[in-house]
């Protein structure tokens, strides 16, 4: 493996490019916003760049930081996203023919974004409890409670949407 | 238990499948790139500061007119001239060839086995770290350059050749060279190569040693990665 502040931001940028895109989509359910935290989360990594030793995760690390500025993003534009998502919900819900739209998803928009963000450094970093709780400067407590949160709101679709339609 | 784990890994399924379904806007990298890309600017000197630069900026004129009245003559005569820059264009063409020659089968086998980073280290110790004036120097050029400028030739399979290089030294008080290399790349196994200029700057001190170089690659990487 090559050390972390040996390479260049090019190259960083070129292999984490999408994934960051898609963390900060994931959160902000807004292409515009997304943008948005994809162009600040690598500013604030080329910034800091230099200070990560050779034994960081740069995977972890930019999604990270990708998951902290899709947070700031969204509690600073809270009222336009729950406009939009009002709106979107309307729309799908008056139309009989999209009653067949996937819930889940429906429900992962639910989710608020500091659950979303444990999601994503637990089923995509596939950190532990405890390392996300050392990673994110928060209690090992906040953390389970936050995935049993999001646990729970998911498992709601299991029941409503049925067992096989979520294994599928 | 068993169902719990079923459950935990339906979760993370749906969570990748979520993730994976989203679709990134087209065009949007490259055009991120732009402006993101970190532009090394120039260092401000602080308005505290200048009165001190002022006055050793008059010292250092003085001191030589001073000297020029004493009965010996110690300007550097045509000759050493050409010698000092000879020296000094060796110094970054050394540096130039063994950065953008390669990547060697040494290179190669160190990015491609997985080997432990003290490899690497040791790969550019070897090739760039007399040229320079200092470590933070050297430090500087091996975080951009160095080995790690290989690593996009390297995943295209490209193998990059120095052609010639072209120097001119600018009007600067310091010692400062500007520079423009052809670089031949051609994709391994075609027969087919193609020529892109890079060019860049390096700064000298008077030991000949490099203390700033900036190597212009984005148009050669540009060129590599359309192809």
């Amino acid at each position: 493996m090559v050390e972390i502040s040996r390479l260049n931001e090019k190259e960083i940028y070129e292999s984490h490019f999408e994934k960051v895109y898609k963390t900060a989509y994931f959160i902000l359910k807004n292409e515009e916003l997304a943008k948005d935290a994809t162009h600040d989360t690598f500013i604030k990594a080329f910034k800091h760049l230099n200070k990560i030793n050779q034994h960081a995760r740069i995977n972890t690390w930019i999604t990270t930081i990708a998951t902290r500025t899709a947070i700031d993003i969204y509690n600073k534009n809270k009222k336009q996203i729950a406009y939009e998502f009002k709106e979107e919900n309307y729309l799908s819900k008056s139309d009989e023919f999209n009653v067949e739209i996937d819930e889940l998803e429906n429900y992962l928009d639910n989710i608020p974004p500091e659950q979303k963000q444990i999601l994503i450094l637990k089923y995509m970093e596939e950190l532990t409890e405890k390392e996300i709780a050392n990673l994110l400067s928060i209690k090992l407590g906040t953390v389970k409670s936050r995935i049993f949160r999001a646990k729970q709101k998911l498992y709601e679709q299991y029941t409503l949407g049925g067992e096989n339609r979520v294994g599928e | 238990m068993l169902e719990n784990n079923q459950n935990e890994q339906r979760l993370k399924e749906h969570v990748t499948k979520e993730i994976d379904s989203i679709r990134v806007p087209t065009g949007l990298k490259e055009e991120m790139w732009t402006q993101v890309q970190p532009v090394r600017k120039k260092r401000r000197i602080p308005s505290k500061v200048l009165p001190y630069i002022a006055t050793l900026a008059c010292v250092a004129v003085l001191i030589p007119l001073g000297l020029a009245v004493l009965p010996f003559n110690s300007e550097p005569t045509p000759s050493d001239v050409v010698t000092t820059q000879e020296e000094q264009i060796k110094t970054i063409e050394t540096v130039l060839q063994n950065a953008l020659n390669g990547p060697d089968a040494e290179l190669k086998q160190i990015f491609n086995r997985d080997t432990s980073i003290e490899d690497s280290i040791q790969y550019d110790k070897e090739r760039f770290k007399e040229y320079f004036a200092n470590d933070t120097a050297y430090m500087e050029f091996v975080n951009s350059y160095g080995a790690v400028l290989m690593i996009i030739p390297i995943r295209n399979e490209y193998t990059l050749q120095v052609k010639d290089i072209k120097f001119e030294k600018t009007d600067s008080k310091e010692i400062i060279y500007n520079f423009s290399v052809e670089v031949l790349y051609q994709k391994e196994g075609s027969e087919k190569s193609d020529v892109e200029v890079v060019d860049g700057q390096a700064n000298l001190n008077e030991d000949h040693k490099i203390e700033r170089i900036l190597i212009r690659l984005n148009d050669l990487w540009n060129a590599i990665e359309k192809n």
